[in-house]
């Protein structure tokens, strides 16, 4: 499902963030990506998605030649992946229900499914009760539930979370990671960037472990 | 199908709310562009009064064959016979001295004594020849000229092209000076607008990142913009012709205007409805352009 070969990215201002990694990830398998703060785990999953092209080397998404890919591809991609960011990137002034559905909307859903599809993910989510509120009327543990919602409004084939518990308490952090495994139970490839070593250790999956940009270790927990 | 007018149904929502969401903005927008094309359309008003005047003096030009005092009746009758022959005259007039000196003294009432105080009739003779429309760009006219200067009889052949062609280089530049200027004005309101679009996209950056993010096209993040900008050039282009109207309404309504018959040369009708309708699509294509190239300097929309 996902490929790396051989991809090294500098910055202009000559910071390299990864170095000569390859890694595959097969269709349907749940990873943990980790490292510590700067080993490059942001980067790696930017990649996936098209916000960064490798300086060299080649990364490969569900048969596709990410880095060469026309521009004009670059949304449909997208639509294939669902990202829940570290900082949630909520919309202040939309709802809950409008941040989420706002997702469905932009890849053109009818009227009908867009509002059907939100409603199943937040009920799922158990933020149906909360439709109404704006991101700053809820809780942390919300917004970051909103966050997954809209990830996975589009029904992804990948989901990517970069630090997804990382300001939430461990109940509701393991709580999450729940969420995720179910998610990865009907077929969906996640592949989770978190540092925190007691959750990898305790769900028992595949990690890549970054250090300095380069892969410093990869297998089971 | 329905993807596409689902699209298109967004892109007209998120157009309308855009321009409601900063209604200081879309009209700064609507304004610059209505600026610039009224003073546009002020030069081609004036330009389009003065081609229609050039126009109507070319359909009435004529040749005028100024005679020899001496010039006795048999070449008058060869004369005649020649411009009856020639393809490219349709009428030839004579006009006797009588005829001539009457014409004046009917033309320039104030100055009907001025031929006796001169003594005699100081009047030539003459011929105007009616040329076939064919005929009647400068070069033919000249061609007659020429081929009738030397005949026998014949003191001078005059025409009025050198002021028709004075008149129409004024025209030119009227003409020229107005897409100048236009031009110039039409470059700030690009750049006025482009500057509005930017802000437009500056303020609403975090949602267009995360639009962009789950996977939305750049036409589809672009459309509303566009719209926007083409709606706002439109109700500047009509504001302008709304405007010209105003304009020469009131011009025509002055003393000054009805007094003086040279206003009516440069202002006697309003501008034909297809060049007011291009005027207005102007404004949209102004608009267009002017969010193209602000959405590909911002670059990452």
């Amino acid at each position: 499902m996902i490929q790396f070969f051989h991809v090294t990215k500098k910055y202009t201002q000559g910071a390299v963030a990864l170095t000569d990694v390859s890694v595959h990830v097969e269709k349907g398998e749940f990873v943990f990506l980790t490292g510590p703060s700067g080993a490059g785990k942001t980067t790696f999953l930017r990649m996936i998605f098209r916000d960064e092209v490798p300086s060299s080397g080649q990364v490969v998404v569900n048969n596709q030649d990410v880095a060469t890919m026309p521009a004009r591809r670059v949304p449909y991609l997208r639509r294939q992946i669902g990202v829940v960011f570290q900082d949630f990137k909520l919309l202040p002034r939309k709802t809950v229900f409008e941040n989420v559905s706002f997702a469905t909307q932009v890849i053109g859903l009818p009227r009908r499914e867009q509002r059907s599809r939100t409603f199943q993910v937040l009920e799922m989510l158990g933020l149906n009760h909360r439709l109404h509120n704006f991101p700053e009327q809820v809780s942390g543990g919300e917004q970051q539930r909103m966050a997954i919602a809209r990830a996975l409004v589009n029904r992804p084939l990948i989901l990517l979370a970069d630090e997804p518990t990382g300001n939430l308490d461990p109940d509701l952090a393991q709580e999450i990671m729940g969420l995720f495994r179910d998610i990865n139970s009907h077929g969906t490839t996640v592949i989770i960037a978190t540092h925190d070593r007691d959750m990898i250790r305790r769900m028992g999956r595949r990690v890549i472990a970054l250090d300095h940009g380069r892969i410093s270790a990869a297998g089971a927990a | 199908m329905g993807r596409l007018l689902r699209a298109l149904r967004h892109c007209i929502r998120e157009t309308w709310d855009g321009l409601w969401r900063n209604p200081a903005l879309s009209l700064l927008s609507a304004a610059a562009i209505g600026i610039s094309l009224y003073v546009l359309g002020l030069f081609l008003l004036l330009a389009f009064n003065l081609n229609r005047f050039v126009e109507a003096l070319g359909r009435e030009t004529q040749i005028q064959v100024y005679l020899r005092e001496d010039a006795t009746p048999d070449q008058l009758r060869t004369l005649r016979a020649e411009f009856a022959s020639d393809p490219a005259i349709s009428e030839a007039r004579y006009v006797s001295k009588t005829d001539a000196r009457q014409r004046f003294q009917r033309d320039f009432p104030t100055l009907r004594d001025l031929p006796g105080r001169v003594g005699g009739n100081p009047f030539p003779a003459s011929f105007e020849l009616e040329v076939l429309d064919a005929s009647r760009d400068p070069e033919g006219l000249d061609r007659i000229a020429k081929s009738y200067q030397k005949a026998p009889g014949v003191e001078e052949v005059r025409y009025d092209r050198g002021w028709t062609e004075r008149l129409a280089g004024m025209v030119g530049l009227v003409q020229k000076g107005g897409y100048g200027i236009g031009a110039l004005l039409a470059f700030a309101a690009l750049v006025t607008v482009g500057a509005t679009v930017r802000l437009t996209v500056l303020a609403r950056r975090e949602e267009i990142e995360i639009m962009k993010l789950v996977g939305a096209t750049a036409g589809f993040i672009r459309g509303p913009f566009m719209l926007a900008a083409a709606a706002q050039g439109l109700a500047g282009g009509a504001l302008a012709v709304a405007g010209l109207r105003v304009t020469h309404r009131l011009v025509e309504r002055t003393e000054i205007f009805r007094a003086n018959p040279f206003m009516s040369i440069v202002a006697g009708r309003f501008l034909p409805s297809d060049a007011a309708l291009a005027l207005a699509a102007v404004g949209a294509a102004l608009g267009i352009v002017a969010a193209v190239l602000s959405l590909r300097r911002a670059g990452s929309v």
